[in-house]
């Protein structure tokens, strides 16, 4: 059969071959032989690799879905923060924690507890070091130091040191050392550079305010508030804070 | 007999037909195995084909696209929420020297003053000056009440207590030196 099968060259070759051996055994296993090996194949190229496509088709969609349902939300919740309410509170949490240095805060900051408290301070000087280079963006220094003398009773002193903790920027007093000549405030002033790595994603959830968050920020707020109703700076002191500025360091 | 007429199926050929039988059940379940291979591989493809993820790949583009109409206001957003996370704890860790002082104060009696006050790292230095040891004692007293509380201070130590003579002889005033650890 194997020399009659290299004899085949046409159609009608075919055909004989056909109808000579169709009721043979050797037609039957050759005809399930080859409908098996063909199954096999549509099985392992064709099928296994479909299936393998609709698992994956199906984690992507349910990615895609997420994805989707997280966009909605963040579009819902961005459609509930007004935007004058959102500058408002970003002005007043950079006014709180500043993103560099904040000099001419800490002199204002200074001179409101001064009015405030009622106590007189001498000529002061800080330094300021880089202002928005990147070095400065990478040191991990987050606070500029301040020394201050002031004149005044120990109530005086008292006052000034609760008016200083209630002004913005954040301030927090590390020393003090009062005496018959006075008081002398070690105070640090809080900064923090902007995240250099921060990425926005649309995707991850945004980041609504905490009760506690919002309770800070209403606090802070209402330090603002105080600081905004304060009483105008009498000419001397407008002279001293000049003083003060002049003798910064660069 | 007549040997060339014959009813019934030889022994062989029952064997045959039998095998036959078999190849043809085998023939069936193989023809059926290949269009159930290739039925399956059909349907898969029609569901690869109609599948959603395109639609909801432009729906998501399109979200993205909006929200990013809104960028700074996300980004501002962000901000705000990292900022304040900062600043609560700037505020949870700083000292309130101010506050500690005050509640010091308040329980001062009228004849007593401080006359030095020195506070580093919530360790407070402080020098009193008393014309009668009744009201210094009656403030140490209160320091302890607060140190037992656990109220503004946890410690109060009295370093030193004198008493000022003058050139008669009589007490003029009493001064202590107290040191102090804050909460």
């Amino acid at each position: 059969m194997l020399n009659e099968i290299s004899t085949i060259h046409s159609f009608e070759d075919i055909r004989l071959f056909y109808f000579k051996y169709k009721d043979t055994p050797y037609f039957s296993i050759g005809m399930i032989s080859f409908v098996c090996l063909i199954s096999l194949i549509l099985f392992w190229k064709a099928v296994l690799p479909q299936l393998e496509s609709w698992f994956s088709l199906q984690d992507q969609i349910k990615q895609v879905n997420e994805q989707i349902t997280a966009l909605q939300a963040n579009q819902t919740t961005l459609g509930t923060i007004s935007s004058a309410t959102l500058d408002d509170q970003f002005n007043t949490a950079t006014q709180s924690l500043p993103y560099a240095k904040d000099f001419a805060g800490i002199i204002s900051a200074v001179d409101d507890a001064t009015i405030i408290s009622g106590v007189q301070r001498d000529d002061y000087a800080f330094e300021v070091g880089d202002l928005s280079t990147q070095s400065a963006q990478l040191s991990p220094e987050t606070s500029l130091s301040l020394k201050i003398t002031l004149r005044g009773d120990i109530g005086q002193v008292q006052q000034f040191l609760q008016a200083v903790n209630k002004l913005l920027p954040l301030s927090e007093v590390v020393t003090l050392s009062y005496g018959n000549d006075g008081a002398t405030v070690g105070l640090i002033f809080f900064y923090k550079y902007l995240p250099t790595n921060l990425q926005i994603n649309y995707t991850d959830p945004l980041k609504t305010l905490t009760p506690e968050q919002s309770a800070l920020l209403k606090k802070l707020e209402g330090w603002r508030q105080d600081l905004m109703t304060l009483p105008v700076p009498s000419a001397s002191n407008s002279a001293e804070v000049a003083t003060q500025s002049a003798s910064l360091s660069p | 007999m007549d040997k060339d007429i014959n009813l019934l199926y030889s022994k062989k050929q029952l064997s045959l037909n039998k095998l036959a039988l078999r190849v043809r059940f085998v023939r069936w379940i193989a023809f059926s195995v290949f269009f159930l291979v290739a039925g399956v591989s059909m349907m898969f493809f029609l569901l690869l084909l109609a599948s959603p993820l395109p639609e909801l790949q432009k729906t998501e583009s399109d979200l993205t696209a909006q929200l990013s109409q809104s960028h700074d206001k996300i980004l501002k957003q962000t901000l705000l929420s990292i900022r304040l996370t900062d600043i609560a704890q700037i505020t949870a860790k700083r000292s309130a020297y101010g506050d500690d002082l005050a509640s010091l104060r308040a329980d001062l009696p009228a004849s007593t003053t401080i006359t030095d006050f020195a506070v580093e790292k919530n360790q407070v230095t402080m020098s009193l000056r008393a014309s009668n040891l009744e009201d210094l004692q009656t403030y140490f007293d209160n320091l302890n009440t607060l140190a037992k509380k656990k109220k503004v201070l946890s410690q109060a130590f009295l370093n030193s207590l004198e008493a000022d003579v003058d050139k008669d002889g009589q007490v003029v005033d009493f001064s202590a030196s107290i040191s102090l650890t804050l909460l």
